[in-house]
């Protein structure tokens, strides 16, 4: 190719990305410039502490699960300062938990048992949650 | 020159083949001698006696039951029941295999097939295909209903309360002679025995029921338990 071709072409190019980049940034800043008057009103929304409400969550036992023992550790995760009540066919126990997690032996009586978990959050506007387990203490040997 | 700097470079890779080569074939060799070959056979079962226990573990954790009352007995000896989650499935008895025992208090007693009736609740367990399920074991049981709701009504006549669960359905609690009821402390959360008396309209109660499908009136049971929590305590 000739001198003189190679020059014109390179040229041609750097001149053609010139024009392109100028051409993006004007398009940006026109857009920009159009929606101003919207994004000019911004909101920050604030959640107050006591919103920030875990949700119950049991980690042990699972849910039908068959065990071999007549006590299991009932664990699990809620709010801070809830109100916690576990209830049986045998047994109910009530509790406030100090911390997020939580931890409560409970005692099984032999065949289903049904155990219901409720919590209380300290905070009195918001709902109770519950979480129903079964249980199976079966000897199958 | 430079043909034998070439003859020079290729000979190098053949001599550095040649030595690899070499090397892996005497460790090879020392690791198939008689004593070698019986340590690596002890590893192998050691392993493979550790996997079968792992899995036996995991197995016996992952097992779990299955619980619904009878809807029909078949003559094929196949029981159909509609599980606590509302599937209906069904269980397939073998009279060689299947074990069948009643559970009454801290123990069970064996019983035949002829004892199950249509209303009866009873757990299975067995390997579970689909909605099938091969039963080994199968336990006659009482269905407990374990709930909580708000008290709408008190009849400190006829000893009766009527609840809202938090799913929305009233019941009709029968306060007994033999109903354990108690009554939460607000403060310390104490527990403790209680009448009928200290029950008000708006406490929220945890409840125990048998549900036996023979009620003559919907969601009518006696309590077995019954645990005031006063509204005085949502309230403070």
């Amino acid at each position: 190719m000739k001198k003189e071709t190679t020059v014109a072409l390179s040229m041609g190019v750097i001149l053609g990305l010139i024009v392109a980049i100028v051409m993006i940034v004007k398009i940006k800043h026109d857009e920009t410039q159009k929606t101003k008057s919207i994004t000019n009103i911004v909101i920050t929304p604030t959640i107050a502490p006591n919103q920030q409400i875990l949700s119950l969550e049991i980690t042990d036992p699972s849910d039908s699960v068959i065990v071999n023992t007549n006590t299991i550790s009932v664990k699990g995760k809620a709010a801070q300062d809830s109100l916690i009540v576990i209830q049986s066919p045998i047994k109910e126990i009530t509790l406030k938990n100090a911390k997020t997690n939580f931890s409560v032996d409970f005692p099984l009586s032999f065949g289903e048992n049904v155990i219901r978990v409720t919590v209380y959050p300290k905070d009195l506007t918001v709902r109770s949650q519950e979480r129903l387990l079964r249980i199976y203490n079966l000897d199958e040997q | 020159m430079k043909i034998k700097f070439q003859l020079i470079f290729y000979w190098s890779i053949v001599l550095f083949f040649v030595i690899v080569v070499a090397k892996s074939v005497a460790s090879a060799e020392s690791v198939a001698t008689p004593s070698g070959t019986m340590q690596i056979d002890k590893q192998v079962q050691n392993l493979k006696d550790k996997i079968a226990s792992k899995v036996e573990e995991l197995r016996k954790k992952d097992q779990k039951a299955l619980a619904g009352v009878i809807k029909s007995i078949e003559k094929d000896n196949t029981i159909k029941i509609v599980a606590n989650d509302g599937r209906d499935l069904i269980v397939k008895y073998d009279n060689s295999l299947t074990k069948i025992f009643l559970v009454a208090g801290t123990t069970k007693k064996e019983t035949q097939f002829s004892d199950l009736q249509m209303g009866d609740y009873i757990i299975v367990t067995g390997p579970i295909m689909d909605i099938t399920i091969s039963a080994n074991y199968i336990y006659k049981d009482d269905q407990f209903v374990v709930q909580v709701g708000k008290v709408t009504e008190v009849n400190k006549t006829d000893y009766f309360i009527k609840v809202i669960s938090s799913e929305k359905d009233t019941y009709t609690l029968d306060i007994e002679t033999y109903t354990k009821l108690f009554l939460m402390d607000i403060k310390t959360l104490e527990m403790s025995k209680s009448g009928t008396s200290k029950i008000k309209e708006g406490d929220t109660v945890h409840f125990v029921v048998i549900r036996t499908e023979k009620e003559k009136e919907l969601n009518r049971h006696s309590a077995e338990r019954i645990l005031v929590i006063p509204q005085e305590y949502f309230s403070k």
